[in-house]
């Protein structure tokens, strides 16, 4: 599924795009950082990004994800700035389900840069961002 | 249609005028133990030859920085960091430098990778000499800052600025600076048609893209300004020495039809470092030091001493420049503001030739 989902916190509102792919009661969750919010900066909200993106997949899918089993992520590349922004990456996040809402570990220690191979992996299954973007519009117009 | 004849805008004469001048201060920083810390992340050898290009530029402006801070009596410690840096020491290394008394600026030299685009912001204000953190309220980086300095004396209120890479760290800046005083600039991001800037009799480009604007795009129309910041280094130069250290973002036949242009090297990268050398000086110096404003092809750099604008030759005559003298008369250029914090409005700029 993809998604645009938006957050408002100290620094006014901001939005990111969900990607998800699940299988099963498993997920891969992808927020990428979208380069129109600048201000915000999704390694300092990622808690309240998480808690969006859950409640977003969860109504559309019935709650069928089971939260001890998702991976999050995080996308960065030319679309998170309008500056030069270097290869694409992805950056793991470990997060935990505290019942109610989603925790980030460890603090800045919590984000872990992919090795190349997995990264690309893991982009094999994913829309590019302008694309899915531009498919999350066309699906609002239509 | 006659070509006009450019005139460069020689940023390496004005950077050595402003150096030359602020020199005088050497020993006062010295005897403070005071150090600059720039923060650099390298490329990898698989990256695309376009950002590892972008990151050899930015060695050539990290080298620049501790050229000048050491002039003017610093120590320069430069910190490189692998591409692939983990979030949480690139904020520790930050951190380590804002935390050092002895530190007076950090600077992170862009562009990083994007993931660490916005942890840069997590340097000390008080240290952020090159406005990185980009606070509401807060002056623009050095280079956008030195690029408004090149224009003032030039620009009309008739004159149309555009300002391609617009919406980027620097660009943006520039049209910051340009609205402030009172133009109306046209916005153009990469992926916009730069045919917006057709009718623009000044043009700035931002974009760091070797010879990307052109006469196709945006019409053979005379200018009067075009301020180049793109720096591409040559891949070619290791085996051809004869070829160019780097591109600029303007083709060749495009900076032909301008009055007045920056130079690739030499242009803009200079002008940005004496603006740092300025911004480093009064954090550490505070009030004695003389601001520099742009006076134009003819005067170059200038120098806001009391109530007077002062040539750089003039003020080499001075002993003291900490304690100046304020009256005489074979300095005075023009009134000059009470120690503006900006580059003089132009309603006190100089008289040059336009």
């Amino acid at each position: 599924m993809i998604a645009v989902i938006g957050w408002d916190g100290d620094r006014g509102a901001a939005r990111a795009l969900l990607q998800a792919v699940i299988a099963g009661r498993h997920a891969q969750v992808f927020l990428a950082e979208l380069r129109d919010w600048p201000e915000h900066d999704l390694t300092q909200d990622v808690e309240a990004f998480a808690d969006v993106a859950w409640e977003t997949l969860t109504s559309a899918l019935f709650e069928s994800v089971d939260p001890h089993h998702v991976e999050w992520y995080l996308r960065h590349g030319q679309f998170s700035t309008y500056d030069p922004a270097g290869p694409e990456s992805i950056t793991a996040v470990d997060l935990t389900w505290q019942g109610d809402r989603w925790r980030r570990i460890g603090g800045s220690q919590a984000y872990h840069l992919v090795d190349d191979a997995t990264t690309s992996a893991l982009l094999d299954g994913l829309d590019e961002v302008d694309a899915a973007l531009q498919q999350v519009a066309a699906d609002r117009l239509a | 249609m006659s070509q006009p004849t450019t005139a460069a805008l020689d940023g390496r004469r004005l950077y050595a005028q402003v150096i030359g001048t602020y020199r005088a201060y050497q020993g006062a920083i010295q005897v403070q133990n005071k150090r600059i810390v720039i923060v650099k992340v390298g490329a990898r050898e698989q990256d695309p030859l376009a950002w590892r290009l972008r990151c050899e530029a930015s060695d050539f402006s990290a080298r620049a920085k501790r050229a000048t801070f050491t002039r003017l009596g610093y120590d320069v410690a430069e910190v490189e960091l692998p591409a692939t840096v983990s979030v949480a020491d690139f904020r520790r290394h930050i951190a380590d430098a804002n935390t050092d008394s002895e530190v007076s600026g950090v600077i992170v030299q862009l562009p990083v990778p994007a993931r660490l685009a916005k942890q840069v912001r997590s340097i000390d204000p008080s240290k952020d000499l090159d406005q990185l953190t980009r606070r509401r309220g807060q002056a623009v980086c050095a280079t956008a800052d030195g690029m408004y300095r090149l224009l003032d004396p030039l620009l009309t209120s008739d004159d149309r600025v555009a300002v391609f890479g617009g919406k980027g760290f620097v660009g943006s800046g520039a049209v910051r600076l340009l609205r402030e005083h009172g133009h109306d600039p046209i916005v153009i991001d990469v992926a916009d048609s730069p045919a917006a800037a057709r009718d623009a009799t000044a043009l700035i480009s931002s974009v760091g893209r070797p010879h990307w604007l052109s006469v196709q795009q945006v019409g053979d129309r005379s200018r009067k300004v075009i301020l180049d910041s793109g720096f591409t280094p040559n891949p070619a130069r290791t085996e051809r020495p004869d070829q160019p250290v780097a591109f600029g973002d303007i083709h060749p036949g495009l900076y032909r039809l301008a009055r007045y242009a920056t130079p690739v090297p030499g242009g803009v990268g200079p002008v940005e470092m004496a603006v740092l050398a300025e911004r480093a000086l009064t954090k550490d110096l505070g009030a004695t030091i003389p601001p520099w404003t742009y006076g134009g092809p003819q005067l170059g750099a200038l120098f806001t001493i009391g109530a007077e604008l002062v040539s750089a030759d003039i003020l080499a005559t001075r002993a003291h420049l900490a304690a100046p003298t304020t009256n005489r008369t074979d300095a005075r250029i023009s009134p000059a503001p009470s120690r503006p914090t900006r580059p003089p409005s132009r309603s006190t700029k100089p008289e040059v030739e336009r």
